[in-house]
């Protein structure tokens, strides 16, 4: 009974997706069979390094992905009940924006220079949104009101070279929450932020999510992000998902080598580590990746079995499995 | 049956399909660099492979044509004299007294007939043909690739060291004359942006006019269109190697401003270099030869390809190949380098580069 | 005042002292006849000291000047005004001969690893390079040094015949710290050493320039935005707003006890190493008002929470509130 209420929560259901590019060293598994799901009001973090996977699974997720040279091999996307891979495209640009909305890393190119903010914000609202000429102004004063832009009535007439780095984030933000989506993706969104404008931001993301039951998937490499946001997180390596779980269980019991060396690594403010672990080597290049488990190189729990086959998700706790033989 | 697979895979590899050979030609410059090669060796190698001297006037062989042309004869009724006015006459008949002058062999009587050539073939011994005054075509075309190769040679380097100095000056002078650097900057700029605005062409008609048709004229003109598209474009390159960071740590080591130059700038600039010079033969081999349509380049009787397009204008309807042979020289030569300069851009240009 | 008694407070010797710093970019209008119309005041008045085999951090957002102060300790920027000590001297007062010392005694590790080593030239010409410009050695002596510098960073003596971009990141960033221990500097400064880099790769930079501090007694100081990396390096911690130090303190000191409220600011701002790490919602309003333009009175005063009334016109002074720890605000 519980597993059925749940499940209809489940805003979001990836399974088994598979998106491969091929370059001129073969065929490069970028994303290599993931599985997730996100429950309506929840905060997903996917984290990684450079090259894991995570920035080309959302890609997958909105169907951005360049073809060729990149396709989806395989797996099904299911949002709100409504598999994503098969739609037509056009029926795809309708979903992106009004049932997905997206945040991307770089305030500086995600918005076009030569149009004023109120002519960005209104042509998403009108592209995706039916309501009367006159009243879409209105709206987009809303949204932007929403995201904390002060002066928002003088303010849409700017262009974005006018606004501050913070301003020009929030003004992305607000594109993406302007036609109320279901889900929203933030790639990276405070990378470029200070810290204090990044407190700002996230704080900002939370209040909108609590606002409207907004269930947000949060891309990072910062595992203090997650601490601070996220209720679950899928820690990506080499294209796979090799742990998930509540946000208090990766923290408090990491049982994925990958995820404890990565945990040990990241220096506290709270408190003095006489000295970081230092996870060896360098992450793997997705072309040439080893049989068997791609971490077992750098791994400090290394066994023969780990170099020969890839290990099965093994379950942790209730709702926290993890990729690693040692767990066998 | 593997036995046979094998053969068939092994008698398709021998030969690569098309599609190899298209996307190895799309991806490599390999046909504008065999023309330039071409272009370059038979430059070099000009007096000892042209067939006749690109000088010397044949008048008896004038107009021929290339060496596949067939010749056209008719069979001519020989008569006392031809009607002018006849045009059915005249391409039947001849008259006693040409019959005796082309054929002085023989007897010939009213009412004989003869074979008599119309118009006239081409010969192995001059591939290309004839121009006007009976010198060999390809004699001169391979004499004219030595002269545009010299010409292009002496006007480019002199354009590219000048247009390369000023260019680093501009860019770096304020790291080394400090305080006046910056009108050092402005005035080299102005300068070259004055030259963007002169009609080249025009100056050269009238230099020419003045100063009389001569060699030195000549390189002069080509070496001012060739300098002016360098300081700018290095000098862009300077700016943005100069606050690079690895420019800046040079200096935390001590390196002084001649040291920054020549160590870490300026081999960051000869990629640049490298693009705009092939952009810029291709532009002075293409000055050269209108200057010299003009009539204001290489002063005849030097061969030049420009000229000799000029010289076979008049003669298009007759003999188009006086016209035709070095025009398409002209045009492949160009098209070659301007096809280099380009990939060498996408190639050489670090922004393009990181997408590969 | 804030340096002598910095000095009283700590061990080892005063090797590096910034006295008063003050860069002034003139803001100018028109194109021909060019008149001044302001001035950025980028940094102002920014006065620290560096001991001998000590870290100090300098910690601020952007635009806070910490760059520029790196910039003028390492000679790419003069000062508008004050100056700089090293080892007693006069750095900008002095002659060639001294300025030339100390250039090669102060050394730097840049953000990107990408663009500080030369693309043109191979490691062991970058490596070499400081070496080149300012000792006598000959070829052997040189190629000798080079390798040991590879092998101190962890490196092998085959990479030195390398291209940079035959290298990852991490390993890059190795090449320019060993370039800049080239010449054994007594100070390096690291520009955000390790914020390009990936997540696991950090931690092997910041434990490699640990070392290195502890074998070479090298002093660093660390221009970083990220607070648990500084807390992690440094001895002593300088936090920047608008072109000057707000606070000063040894490193233990300013975490446990931070005093300046834009300090406090920044540590609830900082996220946290757990999700159940208690946080302070301290979120201040508004964005770091420009340097073209600063507020009167205390920089801070516009964004303050606990602004008074006579921080929108009164500077404030830096006090010594307990020794070694500085702070410039009204409230203590």
């Amino acid at each position: 009974m519980a597993a059925t209420e749940t499940r209809k929560d489940v805003v979001l259901d990836v399974k088994d997706l598979r998106t491969y590019f091929r370059t001129r060293w073969g065929e490069v598994k970028a994303v290599d069979g993931v599985t997730f799901d996100l429950r309506k009001g929840e905060t997903l973090g996917i984290v990684g390094e450079s090259g894991c996977g995570k920035s080309v699974t959302m890609l997958s997720l909105m169907r951005l992905i360049p073809m060729p040279p990149g396709r989806i091999v395989d797996g099904s996307i299911s949002l709100d009940g409504e598999d994503l891979l098969q739609l037509s495209e056009d029926e795809m640009s309708k979903v992106r924006g009004s049932k997905i909305g997206l945040i991307i890393q770089d305030p500086m190119t995600s918005l076009n220079p030569v149009f004023s903010i109120g002519n960005q914000v209104t042509e998403a609202i009108r592209i995706h949104q039916d309501i009367p000429r006159h009243s879409v102004m209105e709206r987009a004063l809303d949204v932007l009101r929403k995201v904390n832009i002060p002066a928002a009535e003088t303010r849409v007439r700017d262009y974005p070279h006018q606004m501050s780095g913070g301003m020009r984030q929030r003004v992305v933000g607000a594109i993406g929450i302007s036609c109320q989506p279901m889900v929203l993706i933030a790639d990276e969104p405070t990378t470029s932020l200070d810290v204090t404008i990044q407190a700002q931001y996230l704080k900002l993301l939370k209040d909108l999510q609590q606002d409207s039951d907004l269930s947000l998937i949060f891309i990072t490499h910062d595992f203090g992000i997650v601490a601070k946001m996220c209720d679950r997180v899928a820690v990506m390596y080499a294209g796979k998902i090799v742990e998930m779980g509540s946000v208090r269980d990766i923290f408090n019991n990491p049982s994925h080598p990958y995820t404890e060396a990565l945990l040990a690594s990241v220096p506290k403010m709270e408190e003095d580590v006489d000295r970081l672990y230092a996870i060896e080597g360098q992450p793997p290049t997705l072309h040439n990746l080893p049989p068997g488990c791609s971490f077992a190189a750098r791994c400090p729990y290394v066994m023969d079995k780990c170099r020969e086959q890839y290990p099965p998700e093994f379950n942790v706790a209730e709702a926290h499995h993890s990729a690693c033989w040692r767990l066998e | 049956m593997a036995d046979a697979t094998l053969s068939a895979g092994r008698s398709r590899s021998l030969l690569p399909s098309w599609q190899t050979v298209s996307y190895v030609l799309r991806r490599w410059p390999i046909l504008p660099l065999f023309t330039i090669f071409v272009l370059v060796v038979v430059g070099l190698l000009a007096p000892w492979i042209s067939p006749h001297d690109p000088l010397s006037v044949d008048l008896d062989s004038r107009n021929t044509p290339p060496f596949w042309y067939q010749g056209e004869t008719a069979t001519k009724t020989v008569v006392q004299q031809v009607d002018k006015w006849d045009v059915e006459a005249r391409t039947t008949q001849i008259s006693l007294r040409d019959v005796r002058k082309d054929f002085p062999d023989r007897e010939w009587a009213l009412g004989d007939t003869a074979e008599v050539v119309t118009k006239p073939g081409g010969d192995s011994d001059h591939w290309l043909g004839t121009d006007q005054t009976g010198r060999d075509i390809l004699s001169r075309i391979i004499h004219g690739a030595r002269v545009s190769l010299l010409v292009t040679a002496v006007s480019l380097s002199s354009g590219l060291v000048v247009g390369t100095v000023l260019g680093l000056v501009a860019g770096y002078a304020d790291q080394i004359f400090l305080r006046f650097g910056n009108h050092i900057d402005e005035t080299i700029m102005r300068i070259v942006e004055i030259t963007y605005a002169v009609p080249t062409i025009l100056i050269a008609l009238v230099i020419v006019i003045v100063f009389g048709q001569s060699f030195v004229v000549l390189l002069g003109l080509l070496a001012f269109v060739a300098w002016n598209a360098f300081p700018r474009n290095v000098r862009a390159e300077v700016l943005s190697l100069k606050t690079s960071d690895y420019v800046a740590l040079a200096k935390v080591a001590g390196a002084g401003p001649l040291r920054v130059m020549f160590v870490h700038i300026f081999p960051g600039v000869i990629n640049t270099i490298l693009v705009i010079s092939t952009l810029r033969v291709g532009q002075l081999i293409l000055t050269e030869a209108i200057l010299s349509f003009l009539g204001a380049g290489i002063p005849p009787p030097k061969p030049a390809w420009g000229a000799m397009v000029a010289d076979g204008r008049e003669y298009l309807a007759d003999a188009w190949w006086i016209a035709l042979f070095p025009g398409v020289c002209i045009f492949l030569v160009v098209m070659a380098l301007n096809f280099l300069g380009d990939w060498m851009r996408d190639r050489f240009d670090p922004r393009l580069r990181q997408l590969e | 005042m804030t340096t002598t008694a910095q000095a009283a407070s700590g061990n080892g010797s005063v090797l590096l002292e910034a006295q008063d710093l003050k860069k002034y970019f003139p803001v100018t209008r028109g194109i021909l006849l060019s008149k001044v119309t302001g001035h950025i005041k980028a940094v102002d008045g920014v006065s620290f000291q560096l001991r001998e085999g000590e870290t100090l951090g300098i910690v601020g957002e952007s635009g806070c000047g910490k760059t520029t102060t790196a910039k003028m300790v390492l000679m790419l920027e003069r000062p508008t005004e004050g100056t700089i000590f090293f080892q007693g001297d006069d750095v900008y007062g002095g002659n060639e001969a001294q300025r030339k010392e100390y250039r090669s005694s102060v050394q730097a590790v840049f953000q990107d690893p990408w663009s500080s080593l030369n693309p043109r030239m191979r490691v062991k010409d970058i490596i070499a390079e400081p070496m080149v410009i300012n000792w006598q050695l000959s070829r052997n002596e040189i190629q000798q040094r080079v390798m040991e510098l590879l092998n101190n960073v962890g490196l092998n003596d085959y990479h030195s015949n390398l291209y940079p971009h035959e290298f990852s990141g991490g390993q890059r960033q190795r090449l320019a710290v060993a370039r800049a221990l080239s010449l054994n500097p007594k100070v390096i400064v690291l520009d955000e050493p390790v914020s390009a880099l990936d997540v696991s790769i950090r931690a092997q930079i910041m434990n490699l320039l640990k070392d290195l501090q502890a074998e070479f007694g090298v002093s660093y100081i660390l221009i970083a935005h990220h607070l648990a990396t500084v807390r992690y390096m440094c001895h002593w911690v300088a936090v920047m707003y608008l072109g000057q130090i707000v606070e000063l303190a040894p490193v233990k000191e300013l975490f446990d006890n931070p005093l300046h409220p834009y300090t406090k600011a920044l540590m609830s701002a900082a996220l946290p190493s757990h999700p159940d790490t208690p946080q302070e919602e301290m979120i201040l309003t508004g964005e770091v008002p420009s340097p073209l333009n600063p507020p009167e009175g205390c920089h801070f005063h516009t964004r303050c929470p606990m602004v008074m009334d006579h921080c929108a016109f009164d500077i404030p002074e830096v006090k010594e509130v307990t020794p070694g720890h500085f702070v410039s605000c009204h409230l203590y």
